[in-house]
């Protein structure tokens, strides 16, 4: 009793179930017919001539790179590269004295290591500790050059006015 | 590392190859990948229904086959196997690309002609390629995925459940689905000497 079970059983489990959903040939004319060309079609496609170096021994990814995304790659390196450059640049090269204040010369015969005098519009962006004895001082940032004569007046006409930023 | 030579069927003597092509002898790996590109592209053409992307992932999947050509087990199908690796390596594509995708979906009817071209005549090859990417297009991409593997490449629906991981009667569900809108699709405009039969 127990065998027949047991056949039984096994006979159930090692049942296929129909193809009706699967089948081809049971589907009406129209479906066949368009399922048919969509087969014809693709069995039709034909890949591209192949990239692949299917010489090498080796094969990598990189040898499977397309022209086009080599350059992408190149002009994205090289753009990078520029970025960096012109950031470096500009962290690396601006003027110090915007913090500073600016550097000017004694006026009126202002005699050195004396507090000098200054108008108000200059005073937010002028201040002297000392002057140098060749009444000359080179600084970086805005700068204001001023010819001195040997009377201690300043020659307002020779007076140059230079940025650098 | 012992390895078995795969037995082969008809069609497939290339598999033979295998142990060359995993020691890398040039000449193996040619001849395999000569055999085996083809299907494969044709398999990404149907999963993906995008002629570029396909031959995008289609190399891909080349590369990815042969790096794991080891994993393979010869006591269970190759067609089974490598389908399972290029669809997997279409679905990553396909999330990719998703929206795109949608939107190729839903325009695809519009881009089928009025009357199909032969698929088999030579003159007509890019425009029945461009007619199958549409139709293809037009289906999910679980229909797709199910109408590539057992009417277009003749898997049998075990087989497509398999490699889909769904069960038999989802493959048939999905099935009848997508054949269902191909036919909506294409009836009309199949060519009328209905010569694209081939059984």
């Amino acid at each position: 009793m127990a065998d027949s079970i047991d056949d039984l059983r096994r006979a159930w489990q090692g049942l296929e179930p129909p193809e009706t959903g699967g089948a081809l040939g049971a589907q009406d004319p129209e479906t066949r017919a368009s399922v048919d060309w969509m087969r014809a079609a693709w069995l039709g496609l034909e890949p591209p001539p192949t990239r692949v170096p299917v010489r090498s021994g080796h094969l990598r990814r990189k040898e499977l790179l397309r022209p086009e995304r080599v350059l992408l790659r190149v002009a994205a390196a090289l753009l990078f590269i520029a970025s960096g450059a012109a950031l470096a640049w500009k962290l690396f090269d601006v003027p110090s004295g915007t913090s500073e204040p600016a550097p000017a010369v004694a006026r009126n015969g202002a005699a050195a290591g004396e507090p000098i005098e200054s108008t108000p519009a200059e005073e937010d962006q002028v201040v002297i500790a000392s002057l140098a004895h060749d009444h000359i001082e080179m600084r970086s940032g805005p700068v204001r050059l001023i010819l001195l004569t040997d009377s201690g007046v300043t020659d307002g006409a020779a007076s140059i006015e230079a940025t650098d930023d | 590392m012992t390895r078995r030579t795969p037995s082969t069927p008809p069609g497939d003597e290339h598999l033979r190859l295998i142990p060359a092509v995993i020691d890398r002898e040039p000449e193996a790996v040619d001849a395999w990948f000569r055999a085996e590109h083809p299907e494969v592209f044709r398999l990404c053409v149907g999963f993906l229904a995008d002629a570029e992307e396909a031959e995008d992932v289609a190399q891909d999947a080349m590369l990815h086959l042969i790096d794991n050509l080891t994993g393979w087990d010869p006591a269970r199908s190759w067609r089974s196997w490598r389908s399972a690796v290029v669809l997997n390596l279409c679905r990553d594509r396909r999330r990719r690309t998703s929206a795109r995708a949608r939107a190729e979906e839903a325009a695809a009817a519009e881009r089928l002609p009025a009357v199909l071209p032969d698929p088999i005549a030579e003159a007509a090859g890019a425009e029945a390629r461009e007619a199958l990417l549409a139709c293809l297009a037009s289906l999910s991409p679980r229909e797709r995925e199910v109408f590539v593997l057992r009417d277009l490449q003749g898997a049998r629906t075990p087989e497509v459940a398999a490699t889909l991981g769904i069960g038999d009667s989802s493959v048939r569900s999905l099935l009848t689905l997508a054949r269902r809108r191909l036919r909506g699709l294409l009836a009309e405009r199949l060519p009328q000497a209905g010569g694209a039969s081939l059984g």
